[in-house]
């Protein structure tokens, strides 16, 4: 345990030294939020509520989605299929350490770092220039922490099945692009899955991308309370195993598959 | 030089074709990246379209009519990544000193990189964007003219040539920074998220920001008043109207060129 943790610690110290980017992309969270703002406020126009959401929750939503981008990589991500092009994959194969931990610890840190220099910036970018409300509530926020980690957990899950694929494809970015295009959809993060058609939202709901954004962001704002908050927090911990054992398993298959060339 | 107009073309159109004959080499790879970011944007579209679906209109505007400011932006910004894709591999340049060559060059250091590369794959964002126009045009039905058909064209060219000055302006703090400048993507991709909708939904200071200093509101706000017939288009006069995205395409790609010029003067190589 004691390895994975340094390799978080190191993983989040690495991110600390990208200042410039972090500058840049804290500018760009900020106006996409200052855009998205302005399109939910001019579709409510004078209604205060719509399906369950007011004007508040709306705002509170872009804000938190664009605070949320970062921790779970909703952009992409091909670190790990870029050693597999490399071929470095074959040393991490081989080093005395579980290899999906090992990544996974190498995503904790990142993740950690990303939430605490461009989430919170970016939310309290939100608030100076909005005030929207946020929960007083302790508790919702413990809840909501914990909903965030098992979202990056997702995240993760998702983004290791589609850069291991990389073994298989001549051209490692296309799984990880179509994901990051059904991340923006699915996961709520572009439309909020309360305003899909119903039916829509009902299929929507049972795929883990609802469990990206959605989730979260219902938890934080007080839409899933009690039973709803528990069955809510379950199915992306559900959500959250299946993709560990799916990528473990493809994972073996990968490791069977694998011809060292020598070098 | 007319002569070296055309010498120019020519030497543009070779530098074209090899990029062509290079990107399609891998020709699997290049049809699966065009498809996913075709079918990716789409899914971005979609999302208007819901949001469109639970809300009915946006600010007194209809889904066409929003479809069209998107078509519009969409289309603009895709046709500028694929020709102003130089000033994409730029920063690279710089970082690794190979600026250098360029500068020894019997061609302007401007044209070299603008010729230096051509990004086919922004297929795919175009014709994302010249869908959401096809259904802009079904469902909004504009009333059509001579004049109209000529000026959406010409109008999708002002957009890429205001966008590729972003990307020129993007370019050139490299001169200073080294560094890619990775604020430039707020005005590029932040900006055709704001081109997306109508300018009215932003706070004020927002609309003249974008209507004055950075003038991305002409890319599509300014020429759909017009295209679509809105009633905001009564409040200007016509020509001014009509005329102003010319314009604000001259008066950004001149502001780019000059502190392009300015950049290029200041040029200290990284050495080799």
């Amino acid at each position: 345990m004691r390895l994975y943790y340094e390799i978080a610690r190191r993983s989040f110290s690495r991110h600390l030294t990208y200042r410039a980017a972090t500058l840049a992309g804290l500018a760009t969270n900020g106006f996409f939020g200052l855009v998205r703002t302005y399109l939910f406020l001019g579709f409510y126009g004078e209604e205060s509520t719509v399906s369950g959401w007011s004007q508040q929750d709306a705002l509170a939503f872009v804000w938190f989605g664009q605070a949320l981008l970062m921790p779970l990589l909703i952009f992409g991500w091909y670190e790990l299929a870029l050693t597999i092009r490399s071929g470095d994959v074959i040393s991490d194969l081989s080093k005395p350490f579980d290899y999906y931990g090992f990544w996974l610890a190498r995503d904790a840190g990142r993740a950690v770092y990303h939430t605490l220099f461009r989430s919170v910036p970016t939310l309290l970018i939100g608030l100076i220039l909005f005030q929207f409300a946020l929960a007083a509530d302790p508790l919702r926020w413990l809840a909501f922490l914990g909903s965030l980690a098992l979202a990056v957990w997702i995240s993760f899950g998702m983004r290791f099945l589609a850069n291991i694929a990389a073994f298989w494809l001549l051209d490692y970015r296309g799984p990880a692009m179509a994901l990051m295009f059904a991340n923006g959809l699915l996961s709520g993060l572009l439309v909020p899955l309360n305003f899909w058609p119903e039916w829509a939202e009902a299929v929507v709901r049972m795929l883990p991308f609802a469990g990206l954004v959605q989730i979260p962001v219902d938890v934080i704002l007080g839409k899933a309370t009690g039973a709803e908050l528990a069955a809510a927090l379950l199915f992306q911990l559900g959500w959250g195993v299946a993709l560990m054992l799916a990528g473990r398993l493809v994972l073996g298959m990968a490791v069977r598959k694998v011809i060292v060339q020598g070098g | 030089m007319l002569a070296r107009l055309r010498d120019d073309l020519q030497l543009y159109r070779l530098f074209v074709l090899s990029r062509l004959r290079a990107q399609l080499q891998y020709r699997g790879s290049f049809l699966m990246m065009t498809v996913i970011t075709f079918f990716g944007l789409l899914a971005e579209f979609l999302a208007v379209l819901i949001l469109f679906n639970r809300f009915g209109e946006l600010a007194g505007w209809e889904v066409g009519e929003v479809a069209f400011l998107y078509g519009i932006a969409s289309v603009s910004f895709g046709l500028a990544e694929m020709f102003g894709a130089g000033f994409d591999v730029f920063p690279e340049m710089i970082r690794r000193g190979e600026f250098d060559r360029v500068l020894l060059r019997p061609r302007s250091a401007f044209f070299q990189i603008l010729s230096a590369d051509f990004q086919l794959r922004r297929i795919g964002r175009i014709s994302q964007g010249s869908l959401a126009l096809g259904l802009a045009f079904a469902w909004a039905s504009p009333e059509w003219s001579p004049a109209k058909m000529l000026y959406l064209p010409a109008m999708l060219a002002c957009g890429m040539v205001i966008y590729i000055s972003f990307f020129v302006l993007g370019a050139t703090l490299c001169f200073w920074t080294v560094e890619s400048v990775e604020v430039i993507n707020v005005i590029t991709h932040g900006g055709t998220e704001f081109a997306s909708y109508p300018l009215p939904i932003y706070h004020l200071l927002m609309q003249r920001f974008f209507t004055f200093v950075v003038p991305l509101a002409f890319v599509s706000y300014f020429p759909s008043l017009y295209l679509l017939d809105r009633p905001e288009a009564a409040d200007w006069p016509l020509a001014l109207l009509v005329l102003s995205p010319f314009a604000a395409a001259a008066f950004i790609a001149l502001v780019a060129r000059v502190a392009w010029s300015v950049g290029v003067r200041h040029y200290r190589s990284t050495g080799n």
